[in-house]
């Protein structure tokens, strides 16, 4: 979608962060991205290259985590965790999942020297 | 946090730590200053960095941050839903592809809620003022958010558009978000509910094409339904795979040109602005 916009919002928060710790590199971002985010990682890794330039964050790797989204089975009530939002439940086979989570995009750490 | 010995170390300008790492190999090895420089952790990991020759030696560390990269969008949201549930306005924000008959319904709810609730419209799309014009025609007061390049509306364009406007108490707003089934889906504007329209001409399978945009619906209305004598698009099957994204979701399956069940649309919407209270 607007993994560039996203990119650009991302070193933003890093220069912040990085300028309220007073460093002067830092070396590596890790984000968290939930499984069922609307952002495609490889993208914003691209996005990521183009938007630490000329920044703290220039030579700075970008390490995505991925977090789970959990569903409920309304059919047969067992809980699973899903990787997409179409998934029938692994249990009973039911397209019956309420998915809860799954959504986050999250700045977690940085490496700061 | 140091990130080699965890020892809880952040002063950026506190002395060099010794420990463990004052070995060969380690982040406290001599190096030249200012030039670019390797570091292998314990754990095998290589680490390059440089630093100006002024500035000593640090330590890389750790900074837990944990914050959202749309917290900005989602405070404004939450300051525009307080704003608008102070004057006891319902906010809904219409999503679809380009064409699925938005500004249509739109028009449609205006005429039929005339004199019984004021309506007031904000329209996005990418150019023209067009939507705009089509809405106030049929008598509401109307914005417009041009976006230019932009694929979806946010909450701080909502936040200007708002001051562009003069909110009665007690009505409804509804925003047409940008002709578009996947950048809009995480964008919170501020709205009460968000409503997703789907034409009976665009297929039974677009839940499923795309389900980030389905699952974050509060209603799902199916659009254009006079056209079913001429298609093949079955109802129950487009039901079927809205419920496989979301087995509670709503749905209503309405003609704004016929007026065929604009009715369960407009009784959906007065019992959403009941539920304000």
């Amino acid at each position: 979608m607007h993994e560039l916009s996203l990119a650009v919002r991302l070193v933003a928060l890093v220069e912040e962060e990085a300028s309220r710790a007073a460093c002067t590199t830092v070396s590596t971002v890790t984000i968290r991205l939930g499984v069922l985010s609307c952002v495609d990682p490889a993208s914003l890794k691209l996005a990521f290259l183009a938007a630490r330039k000329d920044t703290i964050a220039a030579a700075a790797e970008l390490v995505i985590e991925s977090a789970s989204a959990h569903a409920i089975c309304l059919s047969c009530q067992k809980p699973s965790d899903v990787s997409q939002r179409t998934s029938a439940c692994p249990f009973c086979g039911a397209f019956a999942l309420v998915v809860s989570g799954g959504d986050e995009l999250r700045l977690v750490r940085l490496e700061v020297v | 946090m140091c990130a080699i010995c965890g020892c809880g170390s952040s002063s950026p300008d506190g002395p060099l730590h010794p420990h463990a790492a004052a070995q060969p190999g380690s982040h406290h090895d001599d190096h030249a200053p200012g030039s670019e420089h390797e570091h292998v952790l314990p754990d095998g990991t290589v680490l390059r960095h440089s630093h100006p020759p002024s500035q000593p030696h640090r330590p890389s560390r750790v900074l837990e941050v944990e914050r959202a990269l749309l917290a900005d969008n989602d405070a404004q949201a939450a300051r525009n839903r307080q704003r608008l549930s102070s004057s006891h306005t319902l906010v809904l924000n219409l999503m679809s592809s380009p064409g699925a008959g938005k500004t249509t319904l739109i028009e449609a709810t205006l005429r039929r809620l005339q004199g019984r609730l004021f309506v007031t419209v904000i329209e996005g799309d990418q150019q023209t003022s067009l939507d705009a014009e089509r809405v106030r025609r049929a008598g509401a007061q109307a914005v417009q958010i041009n976006t230019g390049k932009a694929c979806h509306l946010d909450a701080h364009m909502i936040d200007r558009a708002l001051d562009e406007l003069t909110l009665p108490s007690d009505g409804l707003l509804l925003i047409e978000n940008v002709g578009n089934l996947v950048c809009p889906a995480s964008f919170d504007l501020g709205e009460h509910k968000r409503v997703v329209i789907a034409s009976v001409t665009e297929g039974e399978d677009k839940p499923l094409k795309y389900p980030d945009m389905f699952a974050r619906a509060d209603l799902i209305v199916v659009s254009k339904t006079d056209l079913l004598p001429h298609l093949d698009f079955d109802c129950q099957r487009f039901a079927e795979h809205a419920r496989r994204i979301q087995p509670r979701v709503e749905l209503l399956f309405v003609s704004a040109r016929s007026g065929d069940h604009l009715d369960d649309w407009l009784k959906w919407l007065t019992t959403q602005h009941r539920s304000l209270d």
